[in-house]
């Protein structure tokens, strides 16, 4: 299971394209928590 | 996490119908390190520093307003107007409140759960930007964490909060489908 998981993560990460796509989505969260959104730090 | 509680069913919404996560990867979103880099500062000076100092505020609004850049420079992606809106009244309401985002008591005992702390007028909740403030003590109360949900966990936001949130959601939604409406285009055509 452990495996599976390590290579289904290396084939998604082997695509420049998703590795793009996980950056703007890490992006566009981090800079609505730095805006003010909702929880950004527990409360 | 309510950011989250919003953005991953409106993924899964995406996703079943017919978007492609892979989507994201075509968006350009310009000057978005300083975005990375407010948070971080934002980060260690909420979570690490134990006084909140006057110059803590100014430094808190000053990450704020790099966000609020960030989002005015890319307002040609979809919902980011929104969000820059809901951005600008949050940091509106904070400026007019010393730097902080004021909260009532009721509203930090409320969401202080189990615990059920009692906060004074003036003090600032643990991790949080907040400070807590009467209502007759807040300028601009609208625009304060006034919104009470009880799910999916106890919180309160404020109107610039939902504005931010929808404005990503909308971001979110429409960029998985974009590709979904090309296909549909060169189908059809």
């Amino acid at each position: 299971m452990r495996n599976q998981l390590r290579q289904a993560a290396i084939r998604v990460f082997s695509d420049s394209a998703n590795v793009r796509a996980v950056i703007v989505l890490i992006v566009v969260i981090v800079a609505a928590l730095a805006g003010g959104a909702p929880d950004a730090y527990g409360n | 996490m309510i950011l989250l509680y919003v953005l991953i069913p409106t993924a899964v919404i995406a996703l079943l119908l017919g978007g492609d996560l892979a989507a994201l990867g075509n968006v350009d979103i310009k000057g978005g390190w300083l975005a990375l880099l407010a948070f971080g500062v934002q980060a260690a000076l909420i979570i690490y520093s134990t006084n909140r100092e006057p110059y803590l505020a100014v430094i808190l609004l000053l990450t704020h307003a790099t966000v609020v850049g960030v989002f005015i420079h890319n307002r040609y992606l979809p919902g980011f107007r929104l969000a820059a809106l809901g951005l600008c009244l949050n940091v509106l309401v904070m400026t007019a409140n010393g730097g902080w985002m004021p909260i009532t008591p009721r509203a930090a005992h409320l969401v202080s759960g189990e615990s059920a702390v009692q906060f004074a007028p003036g003090e600032h909740p643990p991790a949080s930007k907040d400070i807590v403030l009467a209502r007759e003590d807040t300028r601009l109360w609208f625009l304060s964490d006034i919104i009470y949900l009880g799910f999916p966990r106890r919180t309160v936001v404020s109107l610039g909060d939902i504005f931010l949130t929808g404005g990503i959601a909308y971001f979110l939604l429409i960029t998985l489908l974009k590709h979904r409406t090309y296909d549909y285009v060169t189908t059809t055509h």
